[in-house]
């Protein structure tokens, strides 16, 4: 981020994200995607669940293998990193799970720990500390000693956080983070985020279909449909949206089901399947 | 690793050991600068360490860390941890983590540093 004259702030895209194109066993699931991710900014991408926006998620972060030329990081094609660079890259990153992810066998702040002994060279009194602000700042200071198998699944998401966060990260990517929350927890995460951004300087990308929370922190929405970008703006500009599939998704509107009803009847029947019901 | 704080750079007089840090205080750089600090906190003539944050361009988490253990180590006999100079987001990092309310920190770059008071 630099700040011109006159004060305006101006982001440039630390992830550029251009003509991805995704697929899981021959089957395409992204279709030439393309946007930016301005650094220390919330970017939400959203849309209906199997809308492919987890891929997009697992591409960035570099779990998913990307073709040369489809996401840029700072520049660097992340399509052509060496097992170097993507571990570089991914030391940058932190990555909330939808599960969470924690060791089960580990205690909260044990799993804390974890990435700090890894990749630091922090002594372990420093690293219980920084294990200790981490659980203040997601409100579990009480709980550093407990097994992960001991806490609601709040608590359990907020320990997931805690440890997405052990490493100061640069980045921080967050799957589903309101899913299985109630809402005054979920209302706490989201001021979290909120948070990281404006003390920690953090770009992050948060991916859900919780349109609440979506609106509350982002900067920048994506919205996906069927592995496609279907508008891309800000809070407002998504709201003015005209496109039908937007509206539709934002009026929370069901699809009309498109049922195969002589497909379903001949596998009722027990008939062998005709082309059409396939 | 380029550790830009070193022993040589702190000070002692009158029971007050003064530093200035340069560059990122954060996870490469901590393990160094806390050897001083703790160094100093565990001296029985250190009643007050003061650290000037003035040329420190990033705090991050672990030297927030380091600085609390520099406070224990400091706080056992009574002694005291200053802070000055600090940049608008380390001072949002001190005061998220709730740290503000064990460290004495003051706005002014280098006050109190250089001459002792």
């Amino acid at each position: 981020m630099k700040r011109e004259a006159g004060l305006r702030m101006v982001h440039r895209d630390l992830i550029e994200v251009c003509g991805l194109n995704s697929h899981y066993s021959g089957r395409q699931v992204l279709f030439d995607i393309h946007f930016g991710i301005p650094d220390t900014n919330i970017t939400v991408i959203m849309g209906v669940s199997g809308c492919g926006k987890t891929t997009l998620l697992r591409h960035m972060i570099g779990l998913k293998r990307t073709r040369p030329g489809q996401i840029m990081v700072d520049g660097q094609d992340l399509g052509k990193f060496n097992e170097e660079e993507m571990r570089s890259y991914r030391r940058r990153l932190g990555v909330l799970f939808q599960s969470g992810a924690l060791f089960n066998s580990m205690t909260v702040s044990q799993n804390i720990a974890v990435p700090l002994k890894v990749h630091t060279r922090l002594s372990d009194e420093t690293i219980q500390i920084m294990a200790l602000i981490k659980l203040n700042l997601l409100g579990l200071a009480e709980f550093g000693a407990f097994m992960p198998s001991q806490l609601s699944g709040g608590m359990r998401k907020r320990a997931g956080l805690a440890r997405a966060l052990a490493m100061d990260p640069e980045i921080l990517f967050v799957d589903e983070p309101s899913s299985g929350l109630d809402p005054i927890t979920a209302a706490g995460l989201d001021r979290l985020i909120l948070e990281l951004r404006d003390t920690l300087g953090m770009t992050i990308i948060v991916v859900t279909h919780e349109l609440e929370s979506a609106f509350r922190i982002a900067d920048r929405l994506i919205v996906m449909d069927r592995g496609r970008i279907l508008a891309a703006g800000s809070p407002d500009e998504i709201r003015a949206s005209q496109n039908e599939r937007v509206l539709q998704f934002l009026e929370r509107k069901a699809d009309t089901a498109e049922v195969n009803t002589a497909g379903y009847l001949s596998r009722i029947k027990g008939n062998e399947i005709t082309r059409s019901g396939r | 690793m380029m550790v830009q704080s070193s022993p040589e750079n702190g000070s002692l007089r009158e029971g007050i050991f003064s530093i200035q840090l340069h560059g990122p205080v954060a996870m490469a750089t901590v393990p160094e600068i806390r050897k001083v600090l703790l160094g100093a906190a565990k001296k029985r003539a250190v009643k007050e360490i003061r650290i000037d944050f003035s040329r420190v361009s990033r705090l991050d988490t672990s030297g927030v860390a380091m600085l609390v253990e520099t406070w224990r180590g400091l706080a056992r006999r009574g002694g005291a941890l200053r802070l000055s100079g600090l940049s608008e987001n380390a001072k949002r990092l001190i005061q998220l983590a709730r740290l503000d309310q064990i460290f004495e920190i003051r706005d002014e770059a280098g006050s109190g540093i250089e001459n002792g008071s």
